[in-house]
């Protein structure tokens, strides 16, 4: 079933959403009564297909999400705590130079008069 | 010649004839197994192809995986048209038939009980999208008009160039809250869900990053609300952020996990 342009159904399915389930999901039967080395063996792929992204994930910094919303909201406020003083710190900063520069471009225009 | 027997997923017993469907080795067709209310949908395959030696061989063949993974997931969708299912590891062989009444027997109860959760509902897939750095130039450029001109040309340039940082902060911190929001309806339109692990760009054939990867578990009502949900997002909330919601899927994320340290 699809809801128009917004979805497909799961004929035709990207390879992505078929090797996401099968490789890594589904109910597992204990070694001696079946073949199951293919666990380890699958791993390699299993490791192509989503080193990349968990490494995109940390960049991201959306990583938080995984936590808590409790220890997320947590991690926010500490974070905000953190940014309210380097603003402070930029603000003085960007005050100084702002002084700066009005100054020598007042000093430009009196050279460019003379 | 020695047979092994492929396991895809087990049903309950009233499920129509699938013995038309081709197995995973198609010089065989599916064949159930059933035991007391259960059905294991299996078919038989040649031991010759499918040793222990040589599925470590041609698990290295990433061709070769994507052609049978693929065969799994059809005959697993197949099924699914006419029954619930519980669906299996990829490759999963037994060697002796008789191991899977046995197998059937032990885990009765739990397969049971997992099929009767299970009744009624489906695993859908909802996965956001989004061209993140598109989604913060937008941003900047919608609020950055609004800075003011009214100091010399110099002081200008650099207020802006400090306007453009601080909104860039601020384009991420609205699509936090996005995020957010999201999850919580989410959360309100599922009886489960499951943040999955997000699949890189290879993988996804997509341009722009995924954020979100979402197994969701929903009844009929819920999964059109879901749909008008991802309607609604894909046409109105921002144009770099675009929602694929696809199913019904194998039950992969609500299956039962068996202890079989004993």
């Amino acid at each position: 079933m699809a809801y128009d342009h917004i979805s497909h159904s799961t004929t035709g399915a990207s390879l992505g959403e078929i090797l996401e389930r099968v490789l890594d999901k589904g109910v597992v039967i204990a070694g001696d009564i079946s073949i199951s080395l293919v666990e380890v063996e699958l791993l390699t792929i299993k490791v192509r297909l989503v080193v990349a992204s968990v490494e995109r994930a940390m960049e991201m910094g959306i990583d938080w999400w995984r936590h808590d919303p409790m220890l997320s909201s947590l991690a926010a406020e500490k974070e905000e705590a953190k940014d309210i003083e380097t603003n402070k710190q930029a603000k003085i900063e960007t005050d100084e130079i702002l002084e700066r520069l009005e100054r020598l471009e007042g000093i430009n225009k009196k050279l460019l008069k003379e | 010649m020695e047979l092994g027997y492929y396991l895809y997923c087990i049903t309950s017993e009233n499920i129509a004839d699938q013995s038309e469907i081709k197995g995973i080795d198609s010089d065989y067709r599916l064949t159930g197994v059933r035991h007391e209310g259960l059905n294991a949908i299996i078919s038989p395959i040649s031991l010759e192809k499918y040793s222990e030696e040589k599925i470590q061989q041609r698990v290295e063949d990433l061709d070769w995986v994507k052609d049978k993974a693929k065969s799994h997931m059809d005959i697993l969708l197949k099924v699914m048209e006419s029954a619930q299912i519980i669906p299996f590891r990829f490759l999963t062989i037994f060697h002796k038939q008789e191991d899977i009444t046995k197998f059937l027997k032990s885990y009765q109860e739990q397969l049971l009980s997992s099929l009767d959760y299970l009744e009624g509902k489906e695993e859908w897939s909802w996965k956001l999208y989004c061209d993140k750095k598109a989604f913060v130039a937008d941003y900047v450029e919608r609020k950055g008009s609004l800075t003011s001109n009214d100091s010399s040309p110099g002081a200008n340039y650099f207020k802006r160039k400090m306007m453009k940082g601080r909104l860039q902060q601020k384009a991420e911190e609205e699509l936090h809250q996005l995020i957010e929001s999201i999850y919580n309806q989410l959360d309100e339109l599922s009886i489960e869900h499951k943040l999955n692990q997000k699949l890189a760009q290879e993988i996804t054939g997509h341009q722009e990053e995924m954020l979100l990867n979402f197994s969701l578990l929903v009844e009929a009502e819920q999964k059109e609300r879901l749909g008008a949900y991802t309607k609604e997002i894909n046409e109105t909330l921002d144009r770099n952020i675009h929602v694929e919601f696809t199913g019904p899927w194998p039950a992969y994320d609500y299956c039962p996990d068996f202890d079989q340290e004993e």
